[in-house]
């Protein structure tokens, strides 16, 4: 038989009235609390019916934390261990005295306690805005391609921020309410109310639950991300290829030797994308093209729109032409001296391909709507 | 802002100025003394005593005069001697009002259940 043994506990340490009621029950059952935790460790003893109390720990010195529990064990109070701000006292005499028999002192000992930790609860508010500003930088900042992190990977991220931001705020609002509702019920003589601690453990259950849920599905998601992503030399990319090859949109630099000349796959879900590099780090050839399959058309609408401006970032000076072709839901040539650059977009299928020429990219209008029409 | 003094005393607070009335007393030596003034009616918790003595000594009521060891004696100050005077006072005259009052119900009383009789 088991001598020490774990139990889901109730989570909202405010409802200290359920949590003490909890504890004595596993105390009926036989199990004495030796250490708190979302699986607070228990020790066997006797089942035996007991009281629990929860005793704010105050700021206390060691000598004075050992004087009270000299003074508390003298009275039949016998100190367990602590549990998050207060510590936890048992009493197996039903004759002696509860922990506070004056309801007013009961008030105060819990005061400083309670103010605390509105202040700390609220305090966490700026550094939750905080954190979520940080998680959302690539937003704020501008030159991070946002569309581009959000479709290849970072929603999922993002919608974890998001919910994690959502649960915590709730956790606040639900914290700061029942600790204002402990401060009056002290202020009025009342001692802490006993829920239901069925109700709280299950809660705790639900909370674990999901909470470990949406870690398990963000990491999951990641790794299938990151063991799906394939890097390969051009000449062993799987066929077609999705892009018009520098030997079409610029003959002339297509016989030197690529110092980089690598294709990379990846699916996240909301995109399937393709890329192709190819280049000479002397800068006298250079081709890039990406082409994504977006799950939505809104989204492919935006990443289209996130294409043509960052073209248009790195060469504000550049011309632009808008094909009027009905092979495209939209598209568009830009030109800006020996950088030119085609983006198109038909369906859910968006196209960007950017090549060092001088050569007019609207002459191979027909490879690239071959190639979107290739890849729907 | 600024803390409200104390000006009113629960029982408990009451008993344990009154212990330290006449000598200066331990913790124990006050929970004993509590319960035999008042024949067990005025349980005092060691959560209650202990808040009690401290915010006590906060507000200059009473202080600290010996430690030996992890037993710590107080004795009550003048305030706290005024306070307690100030409380016995305040109870006198709740006495006296709750007296008078009952009094003049008994007196009512006897009339009050001819009425009712039929």
């Amino acid at each position: 038989m088991k001598d020490h043994r774990r139990f889901l506990a109730p989570m909202d340490l405010w409802d200290v009235g359920t949590v003490e009621a909890w504890l004595e029950e596993r105390a009926v059952r036989g199990w004495i609390l030796m250490k708190w935790g979302t699986f607070p460790l228990f020790e066997r003893m006797k089942p035996c019916a007991c009281r629990v109390r929860l005793d704010p720990q105050g700021q206390r010195t060691q000598t004075e934390q050992e004087e009270a529990d000299e003074l508390y064990a003298g009275m039949g109070w016998r100190r367990a261990c602590p549990l998050g701000d207060y510590l936890v006292y048992y009493c197996f005499d039903p004759t002696a005295p509860d922990l506070y028999t004056d309801p007013a002192t009961q008030a105060w000992a819990w005061e400083k306690l309670l103010r605390r930790t509105i202040r700390r609860t609220l305090l966490c508010l700026p550094l939750l805005a905080l954190w979520l500003f940080l998680q959302f930088d690539d937003l704020w900042s501008g030159g991070g391609r946002p569309v581009e992190r959000f479709l290849m990977g970072m929603w999922a991220v993002w919608l974890f921020a998001l919910w994690w931001v959502g649960q915590a705020l709730w956790d606040i609002v639900r914290h700061v309410r029942g600790v204002t509702r402990l401060k009056r019920r002290l202020a009025a003589g009342v001692p802490p109310a006993r829920g239901d601690t069925g109700k709280a453990v299950r809660r705790t259950l639900r909370h674990e639950i999901v909470t470990w849920g949406m870690i398990v599905l963000l990491a999951a998601f990641l790794a299938f991300v990151v063991v799906g992503r394939q890097e390969m030399d051009l000449a062993d990319a799987p066929e077609p290829l999705p892009y018009v090859a520098l030997e079409v949109l610029a003959p002339e630099t297509a016989t030197l030797d690529m110092d980089i000349h690598r294709c990379e796959s990846v699916n996240s879900l909301l995109t399937d994308h393709r890329e192709i590099d190819q280049f000479r780090w002397d800068g006298q050839a250079s081709l890039w093209a990406g082409l994504d399959r977006v799950a939505l058309e809104p989204l492919a609408e935006i990443l289209y729109q996130e294409r043509v401006d960052t073209f248009l970032d790195s060469w504000p000076d550049a011309e632009v032409r808008q094909v009027a072709d009905s092979r495209f839901d939209e598209a568009v040539v830009i030109g800006a001296g020996e950088n030119q650059c085609f983006a198109g977009r038909l369906g859910r299928t968006v196209l960007a391909e950017r090549v060092r020429t001088d050569r007019d990219l609207t002459d191979h209008l027909d490879g690239f709507a071959a190639v979107l029409a290739e890849f729907q | 802002m600024a803390k409200e003094p104390l000006k009113v005393l629960t029982e408990s607070m009451f008993y344990v100025l009154l212990s330290l009335l006449r000598q200066e007393r331990c913790g124990t030596e006050i929970v004993e003394y509590v319960d035999d003034a008042t024949a067990g009616r005025v349980p005092l918790g060691p959560g209650t005593l202990y808040t009690i003595l401290a915010k006590f000594q906060e507000e200059g009521l009473i202080r600290e005069t010996a430690v030996e060891g992890r037993k710590r004696t107080y004795a009550i100050t003048d305030r706290g001697r005024a306070l307690f005077r100030q409380e016995l006072s305040r109870l006198r005259l709740c006495v006296g009002d709750g007296e008078r009052e009952e009094r003049a119900a008994e007196r009512a009383l006897p009339g009050t259940e001819r009425r009712e009789l039929p």
